[in-house]
């Protein structure tokens, strides 16, 4: 078996943080869509989504071969998923910048109707998803790698980035709350009913990653050659460590412990308590979708000629 | 009317604009008319241009057969193709795939020469976001080394691993100043010196006449085989072809009924490899390299 060794670091934190800008951005406007009033939750993921993405389309380019020919991926659109991704990525990017502009820049502010800023929304929160999609989508359709070539790899992925884009807006919502800010009093439902909708909703998304990835490694150990040594080099082999101490017990068992936490006790526990365990459960969200990137990309195995 | 236009600036005030519309519309046409023209007698002159120099495999869907029972694995084929191309130190474009297969006393040993398959049906080629790879005439599977932007995408695409990165430091071999023997041997960069530092010792030249600056491997970009297109072009053989002493490997155009490939590919059954895949790959394997005859037996129970 032979690993592939033709994309790695670069490709890897790309992939984790399109996931995670693309995830927090559709997390924030959706509760802005369910029309929830912590402008915490509905704003956190607009200022960090098109930020991340593009921090991530960087190190794409550092990848490269030839860094300086990057523009050229954009002259044939449609000639592959990359060059496909990459418009969809760019087109992300400028979107969520735009959002951003109208948030922040003082002669924008304020300009934006509510009809507009949906509207805004609407189509930021396409680009995101498909983003996030994407990301799985580049990997899936190589065939030289058996255990990325299905289409549960997007999947997988999608919920990821959902699951670290919650993550990362849990924790911007427990670091502003706990630590920069102090709360009102009339504030604090509102903030209760955040944690809540978040946690409720990750814990969706961390048992949507099991069961995918439950499927992903029955059915890449029942494949014919390839996938099913990348999948056991993952359970039992080199990367089982990584694997199940990072990716399941780091990355989503332990998130989704703290979350049931936080909803058995509901509003018997104190604020303070609850963003604490919210902080955890982002770091850990966080670490457990960049090794979950890393340990399929690093998995990923050639198939043998004959 | 007489060619007065009105139309009003901020303050509503207007403004007519008397134009000699006789005179304009004349001098516009005739610069319309003959710019057309212009640009049709470029375009016809472009279009008249490549059906002169029209390539010598244009229209031909050019494939190798490679007869497994000729081969003697000498890997004769692997050395000709890195000297042809100036290939660099670790990198094969025509490899092969070397195994013993069996228990003992059951084994036997195979050697299937492999090269890029040229497929019809290329993943590279879907791969790239720059049509840097690309089918070329006599579908060659092409790679131009102007567009490609180092992504690696076609290296992961392609599921027979023929395609190469560039190592940024490229011939690093030509770049090593370690002697053998301090003061009795050269070191790589003194031979490469006493060549004129330009090119790499035991450089080829021929391989950049059709694309004139790829003679040495280009830094930060993949490579393949290009089935020596250089040669092809020319009517020439592949240099692989050309080098093998037991003439195992066969060249010609599937779209030709008479050629050797077709009339090979008729009388013997052929496999190619991972025919799932639905890669279409144009490199055939014939007959067995382990031939030969047992003695002749009905088994039992």
């Amino acid at each position: 078996m032979e690993l592939q060794d033709v994309w790695g670091g670069f490709i890897i934190w790309y992939l984790f943080l399109a996931g995670v800008g693309a995830g927090a951005y559709f997390i924030s406007a959706l509760a802005d869509y369910l029309g929830k009033k912590d402008r915490v939750m509905t704003k956190t993921g607009i200022f960090l989504g098109a930020p991340l993405v593009a921090i991530g389309s960087l190190l794409l380019m550092a990848d490269l071969g030839r860094p300086e020919r990057f523009l050229y991926v954009f002259f044939n659109p449609g000639s592959s998923m990359l060059s496909i991704g990459a418009i969809i990525i760019t087109m992300f990017i400028i979107v969520g910048f735009i959002h951003i502009a109208f948030l922040i820049i003082p002669g924008l502010k304020g300009k934006l109707t509510r009809r507009a800023e949906l509207s805004l929304q609407a189509v930021g929160i396409f680009l995101a998803l498909v983003t996030a999609a994407y990301t799985g989508i580049l990997l899936g359709v190589l065939q030289a790698i058996p255990f990325w070539n299905t289409p549960i790899l997007p999947v997988l992925f999608l919920f990821s980035a959902l699951s670290t884009g919650i993550g990362v807006v849990i924790l911007s919502n427990a670091i502003y709350r706990r630590i920069l800010v102090k709360i009102a009093a009339t504030e604090e439902a509102e903030i209760r009913e955040s944690f809540h909708l978040m946690g409720k909703s990750d814990m969706i998304f961390i048992s949507a990653e099991f069961l995918t990835l439950f499927f992903l490694f029955t059915i890449m150990f029942n494949s014919p050659v390839g996938g099913a040594e990348s999948a056991s080099f993952l359970l039992t082999g080199g990367y089982a460590l990584i694997f199940w101490i990072g990716v399941v017990l780091v990355g989503l068992l332990v998130p989704l412990a703290l979350e049931s936490v936080i909803e058995s006790k509901k509003n018997r526990i104190s604020l303070s308590a609850m963003s604490s365990v919210g902080m955890l459960s982002g770091i850990c969200l966080l670490i457990g979708g960049l090794l979950l990137r890393y340990a399929v990309v690093a998995a990923g195995a050639t198939a043998p000629l004959m | 009317m007489d060619g007065e236009l009105r139309s009003k600036n901020k303050k509503g005030v207007r403004i007519a604009m008397k134009k000699s519309l006789n005179k304009k519309i004349t001098r516009r046409s005739f610069l319309k008319v003959s710019g057309l023209g212009a640009t049709g007698a470029v375009m016809l002159g472009v279009a008249g241009g490549p059906s002169k120099a029209q390539s010598v495999i244009a229209g031909k869907r050019l494939a190798m057969v490679i007869d497994l029972q000729r081969c003697v694995g000498c890997g004769a084929c692997a050395i000709a193709c890195k000297s042809e191309n100036n290939v660099q130190g670790d990198v094969a474009w025509a490899s092969r795939i070397s195994r013993t297969v069996g228990k003992f006393p059951n084994v036997r040993h195979e050697v299937i020469v492999t090269l890029c398959n040229q497929c019809e049906n290329a993943p590279c080629v879907e791969g790239c976001p720059t049509t840097a790879m690309h089918k070329g005439d006599g579908d060659i599977t092409m790679h131009d080394p102007g567009k490609c932007i180092g992504c690696r995408n076609c290296m992961l695409a392609c599921p027979y691993g023929v395609i190469h990165f560039n190592n940024p430091e490229t011939h690093k071999f030509w770049r090593d100043n370690r002697s053998l023997i301090e003061g009795g041997t050269s070191s790589a960069v003194e031979v490469t010196q006493k060549v004129g530092g330009t090119v790499i010792p035991y450089y080829n030249p021929t391989r950049e006449l059709s694309h004139p600056g790829t003679g040495l491997r280009y830094k930060g970009i993949v490579e393949k085989c290009t089935l020596c297109d250089h040669r092809v072009k020319k009517g020439e053989l592949p240099y692989c072809v050309e080098a093998c002493p037991a003439d195992a490997r066969i060249f010609g155009d599937l779209n030709n009924p008479n050629s050797k490939v077709n009339q090979i590919l008729g009388k013997y059954r052929s496999w190619r490899l991972k025919e799932n895949l639905g890669t279409e790959p144009k490199v055939f394997y014939v007959r067995s390299f382990n031939p030969g005859a047992y003695q002749k037996t009905k088994g039992s129970i």
